[in-house]
């Protein structure tokens, strides 16, 4: 099957997906007891004009044409119109969503980078204290709250030590590069926490699980030394489950910066959805949850693609 | 004299009379002692051994599993288990002491003085890089002063010598692209192209089909003979002992029983355990031999006779194929042709994988392809075929465990294919199954005795638990294990009992049909033997048809009346067992036959195994 | 979100398939190095211990806290850990730390442990449903599975939150939502695992119908696998429940548990008092640990070769 074939037969595969978590996400704001418009215009406007505004939103079509509408606006009008800051939900969510971006990109690699090297020094010392006390740390780390992690982290780091800075993005004054590079160094740890440590287990087995393998054997018995053993032979051959694993930890990862984000009073899109929950302003949740599915789903596709790349066997 | 001064003894024992005197050997191992874990709770599985090897010598080291061969083997080259060690005792290698010496230090053994081929071809090579690459490695490895062309082509000369003819392809290949014989190929020219002094194949033809064997054991013959290596070949097998080795040691939980010069370990064994075992090696011949001396078709019987008598008829029948065939005396024991209890028609299984939801296109792949054939009430059918050949799959269909494409498949006058839900299930306590994995086979959780009871009462062949378990050690009994296993779980039986589990748990539900999926082809020889032995004697007491699916064509002959031959799903031959050597098999037949590695059980026959070939097609 | 991420791990560990056993090479099948059972058993018995002081705590709260948990007393605001009367000390407005902890379990630990058993009973049954029915039907469940897994987890709170107004229900759902996922795959594999294997054609062979393979076959064969996760689960989602209260969308305030005591801790953060934050999270951290553990030891209780019969 040709590349470009199996690409498009990913993409497929993503669709119904895709479908059914609009729907859902349609419902989030169907299903909800209270009127979001009575609540805001309720003392400004006569009933009349509140039906108004009703008919302006679209709320009083039929459900599924209220869906179909929706989906429209997604597309052509930047998913409606935010209730509360009454602007198109993108144009609200567009700048936070980038600093939510920057905040998973910087945890993904720490994740990466991290939970690699973690793997490796367990994996390669497997069954000596190097390895065990990786694991401990790694099990200790799995069990904490992100969130209780972040608090933490500001206590020792940026109260105590007062190297870092406590939260945001920027300092007041501005700043440049090295100014962001600081404020993201707290949060995307405690973002790439658990994600990393998951990683790190992955990367362990699978090379103890290599070594352990018939090629593994022969190289060796041809005398081949332990860097190339481990470094072009194991490497290669974990290189396709770290990948997807990463990809995977991608998703999960975005969920935490969603929780990192409250901690560390982080602009990002999560802040803004936990406001929007209490302006009960549902364009904008709407609008949040189909741009994080997408991420989402983007990745998983990307994931796929570059761990088929990366199999030999699908060569050719 | 303790086991350990056998083995020293044995260790110096006087070399094979046309050796020149006292070269150094190649490999020479004595009182080495692998132990796994440490302190008290330390297991010895290697206990004390002691071999050497000669210049240019085949030495085989034969046992069963467990008796320690593979580990003496890797301790060799440093390549344990993480959890296993070299308790004590001394490996020189051509005068060089290696152990003790650290990780370092070995690597300039591995490869350059000692290479070593291992079982499965199928995870031996790396499956992410090109063969090219993976040789060129070794080679930089070997000789890192050579530019890549030169690597390049030493690679190609190497693929050539080990019987590659279209190198190019090879080597641009990922070795997923390759067949087994033909990765088995490749690791033998990676383990000899440095030209060491010692190979080391460690089983390296178990996990092929006959017909490959013997390719690949021509190959490392021809090999060994080129480069000047000596050769330490570990198998199970005596026919491959046989073939290739010029001495041998055979091994017993992890001490060395005897050794010697092939021919007379083989023909005339000094210790009980070694004739055990070469005794309950089934051959082709076997059967007619014990026939015709007025023995019962059993294995391992032949201990008790005189030992020349029947073995040499039997390497007479092996060979002399016409003696038998022509006598044509065979066929007036044959069976009078009963009805059939099974009947295939026209019997098609195809496979579909991929499709949609999948992540892959859809292809299909015909497993059993217009398989015609009919088993009679009584007899013992055969098939026969190499891996992939479908046989398992038929043997599925022929059970109603998986449903046909097309054709039929009838049981004793019943559409058995065109059956489904309650009916089908009536019908199943009529025919029984027997699987080739008796661990896998039997569910993990429950007792055994529970796993032979559900049935029973499921089936209503006793109206109580209680009648349940006097039908349970009822068949316990029949299949030689004593009723108070009826408690235990699988995994506290041994491979021979859990088989024998997997028949008792048939044979409850007094089935008219066994259908024998390979059911000793996981097992050690000398326990296929007990298990064979058993098969025969139950056909005989409970009056039982069997169709037996098999790789090997000497258990099937042994143990068959009919054989059927398959081929890439289709099959190609059927004919009585005595009709084996007859012109008119096909071609698929006759090179099974040709496959065959008989066991060289005396001096006057030595040669004429290795050279004479059995099949004019090959 | 802390949880997530750790079954998140086990669930593609077990999905990336059964098999290569480290270590376990063919030519010495049966002889695995001999894990020091000893150990093993400790282990769980702390586990067990730990788990069990908790829960005693949590049960007899009214009998066992010194204080009221809701209650403040202004002028003793922030006292140190170890002060007279105060053994861990009080919270920013004079609450006794100590006497909101062991409340505080109560609901922290109720709420995961209901809501475990919610998701491992609807994802079991998932999964046994999807191994054992067509391709077209395990293909719609799973592709279901793969959709919460897009659906963004602190989302689904969030509208649980909105639908419900705040409180304890939507903790339960948020964890029933992200854990069912995981359970499902997790199982699915292994249902997969064990269909394929001949036991199951076996039991075909012997007259067995659907619901005796499904029940009396291979369910045992699972039933400990899915406890051994379940277990695990429990400290994962004590872990999730308290950032899901943190985020205030849980048990709402004066009421005590962990997640609320954390947030609660956080505002006071920035003003150098970090034990108010510390402490909860402390225990969140040790009780997670011990179902950790436990689950770890279940794992060698329940495999089958370590079983011996009676006789």
């Amino acid at each position: 099957m040709g590349t470009l074939k199996h690409i498009g037969w990913r993409l497929a595969n993503i669709l119904p997906v895709l479908l059914i978590v609009s729907v859902l996400t349609f419902l989030i704001g169907r299903l909800t007891p209270g009127d979001p418009i009575q609540g805001q215009y309720a003392r400004t406007f006569t009933p009349e004009q509140i039906e108004a505004i009703r008919d302006s939103y679209g709320l009083n079509l039929p459900l599924w044409q209220q869906y179909v509408k929706w989906v429209a606006d997604l597309f052509v009008a930047g998913g409606g119109k935010s209730i509360v800051q009454d602007a198109p939900v993108f144009d609200v969510l567009w700048p936070n969503f980038l600093n939510t971006i920057v905040l998973t990109v910087a945890g993904v690699l720490i994740c990466a980078v991290v939970g690699i090297t973690i793997g490796t020094i367990a994996g390669a010392n497997h069954r000596r204290a190097a390895d065990r006390f990786s694991m401990l740390f790694v099990q200790v780390g799995s069990n904490l709250s992100v969130y209780w992690f972040g608090l933490i982290l500001i206590w020792i780091f940026a109260l105590q030590l007062k190297w870092l800075p406590v939260s945001g993005m920027q300092s007041r004054n501005g700043g440049g590069f090295g100014d962001l590079l600081a404020h993201l160094i707290l949060p995307g740890i405690s973002a790439a926490l658990i994600s990393m440590l998951v990683l790190a287990r992955f990367t362990r087995i699978g090379i103890v699980q290599e070594s352990h393998s018939d090629y593994y054997k022969t190289f060796q018995s041809q005398g081949a030394g332990r860097f190339s053993l481990l470094g072009k032979h194991v490497g290669r051959n974990i290189l396709p489950p770290v990948v997807n694993i990463i990809g995977l930890e991608i998703g999960t990862l975005l969920t935490g910066v969603l929780f990192v984000e409250s901690v560390f009073n982080w602009p990002g899109i999560g802040t803004q959805l936990l406001n929007a929950v209490n302006g009960k302003d549902y364009p904008l949740i709407q609008g949040g949850v189909v741009l994080i599915a997408l991420v989402y789903l983007v990745v998983n596709l990307v994931t796929d693609i570059a761990v088929d790349a990366l199999n030999p066997r699908l060569k050719r | 004299m303790t086991d350990l001064d056998v083995a020293k003894a044995q260790a110096r024992a006087p070399r094979l009379p046309g050796d020149r005197p006292a070269p150094v050997p190649a490999l020479e191992v004595s009182d080495l002692v692998v132990e796994f874990g440490t302190g008290e709770s330390a297991t010895r599985v290697v206990n004390g051994i002691g071999f050497s090897i000669a210049p240019g010598e085949s030495f085989a080291l034969v046992g069963e599993s467990g008796s320690g061969k593979s580990i003496t083997a890797a301790s060799i080259l440093g390549l344990l288990p993480d959890d296993a060690r070299i308790a004590s005792g001394s490996i020189r290698l051509g005068g060089d002491e290696l152990v003790g010496l650290g990780s370092n230090a070995l690597r300039s053994y591995r490869g350059a003085r000692v290479g070593m081929v291992f079982q499965n071809p199928l995870a031996s090579l790396d499956p992410s890089f090109k063969v090219g690459n993976q040789l060129r490695e070794i080679i930089r490895i070997h000789r890192p002063d050579v530019r890549r062309a030169r690597q390049e082509q030493i690679a190609r000369e190497w693929l050539g010598h080990v019987g590659i003819a279209d190198a190019p392809r090879v080597l641009a290949a990922y070795p997923h692209e390759l067949s087994g014989g033909m990765r088995q190929r490749v690791m033998i020219a990676i383990a000899s192209l440095s030209q060491p002094a010692l190979l080391i194949a460690d089983e390296p033809t178990t996990a092929l089909d006959a017909v490959i064997q013997k390719q690949i054991l021509d190959l490392l013959r021809s090999v060994i003979a080129e480069t000047g290596s000596s050769l330490l070949i570990i198998t199970h097998d005596f026919g491959v002992v046989s073939y290739v080795a010029n001495r041998v040691a055979v091994m017993k939980e992890g001490r060395l029983v005897e050794q010697g010069p092939r021919a007379s370990v083989l023909s005339a064994p000094r210790e009980q355990y070694t004739r055990t075992l070469i005794d309950a090696v089934p051959e082709i011949g076997t059967r007619f031999a014990l026939e015709r001396a007025g023995q019962p078709r059993r294995l391992g019987v032949r201990a008790g006779t005189s030992s020349c008598a029947a073995p040499e008829d039997a390497a007479a029948v092996a060979i002399g194929a016409e003696a038998v065939s022509a006598e044509g005396e065979h066929t007036a024991s044959a069976p009078i042709p009963a009805p059939p209890i099974l009947t295939a028609d026209r019997v098609r299984k195809e496979f579909v994988v991929g499709g949609i939801g999948t992540g892959q296109s859809k292809r299909s792949f015909l497993a059993v392809d217009e398989v015609s054939l009919e088993i009679r009430r009584g007899e013992v059918f055969g098939l026969i075929g190499e891996s992939g050949s479908g046989k398992s799959t038929f043997a599925r269909l022929a059970g109603g465990l998986l449903p046909v494409s097309g054709g039929a498949v009838d049981f004793a006058g019943a559409p058995l294919s065109a059956l489904k839900g309650r009916s089908l299930r009536a019908l199943r306590p009529r025919f029984q199954y027997v699987f080739q994995d008796a661990t896998s086979s039997l569910n993990p959780r429950v007792t055994v005795g529970e796993q032979i009871v559900r049935p029973v009462v499921r089936f209503g062949k006793a109206r109580s638990v209680r009648e349940g378990r006097a039908r349970a050690s009822e068949v316990l009994d029949l299949v030689g294990l004593p009723a108070s296993y009826f408690e235990r779980y699988p995994h506290e039986l041994s491979g021979g009992q859990r088989q024998r589990i997997g028949i008792a748990r048939a044979l409850a539900l007094e089935p008219e049909l066994l259908i024998l999926d390979e059911p000793t082809s996981a097992l050690d020889v000398s326990t296929q033997a007990t298990i064979l032995n058993l098969l025969l004697d139950l056909r005989e007491r409970l009056d039982l048809t069997y169709l037996f699916i098999g790789h090997n064509l000497a258990v099937i002959e042994f143990v068959c009346d009919r054989i059927g031959v398959l081929e890439a799903g289709r099959l190609v031959d059927v004919f009585d067992a005595p009709d084996l050597f007859s012109p008119e098999r096909s071609a698929v037949t006759r090179s099974l036959l040709g496959a065959i590695l008989p066991i060289e059980r005396s001096a006057t026959t030595l040669l004429r195994g290795s050279s004479a070939d059995m099949s004019p097609s090959l | 979100m802390s949880v997530l991420q750790r079954p998140a791990g086990e669930a593609v560990a077990a999905l990336s398939g059964p098999g290569r056993e480290p270590g376990s090479g063919r030519g010495r099948s049966g002889r695995r190095r001999p894990r020091s059972r000893a150990r093993v058993n400790t282990q769980v018995v702390i586990a067990l211990a730990l788990i069990a002081v908790f829960v005693l705590l949590a049960v007899f709260a009214p009998l066992i806290a010194p204080y009221d948990p809701v209650a403040g007393d202004a002028s003793q605001k922030y006292l140190p850990v170890g002060s007279p009367g105060f053994l861990l000390g009080t919270d920013e407005q004079g609450r006794d730390i100590l006497s909101r902890l062991i409340w505080g379990g109560r609901t922290s630990m109720l709420v995961s442990l209901i809501a475990v058993v919610a998701s491992t009973l609807v994802g079991s049954a998932l999964a046994l449903t999807a191994g054992f029915a067509n391709d077209r039907v395990a293909g719609l469940i799973m592709r279901s599975i793969d959709v919460m897994f897009a659906f963004p987890v602190i989302i689904a709170a969030l509208a649980f939150a909105i639908i419900l107004g705040p409180g304890l229900l939507v903790v339960v759902l948020a964890i029933v939502f992200v854990a069912t996922p995981y359970v499902t795959r997790i199982v699915f594999a292994e249902v997969k695992r064990h269909r394929g294997r001949e036991y199951v054609e076996a039991a075909v062979s012997l007259g067995a119908g659907f619901w005796s393979i499904l029940f009396r076959e291979v369910l045992p064969n699972v039933a400990g696998h899915i406890v051994v996760y379940a277990t695990g689960l429990v400290g994962a989602m004590i872990v999730f429940s308290s950032s899901i209260s943190a985020l205030g969308i849980g048990v709402q305030p004066p009421a005590a548990d962990w997640g609320r005591m954390i947030s609660e801790g956080a505002k006071v953060i920035i003003s150098g008092n970090v034990t108010v934050a510390l402490l909860p999270g402390l225990v969140v951290l040790v009780v997670a640990l011990a179902f950790n553990w436990l689950g770890d030891g279940l794992n060698d209780v329940f495999d089958p070769h370590k079983r011996r019969s009676r006789s």
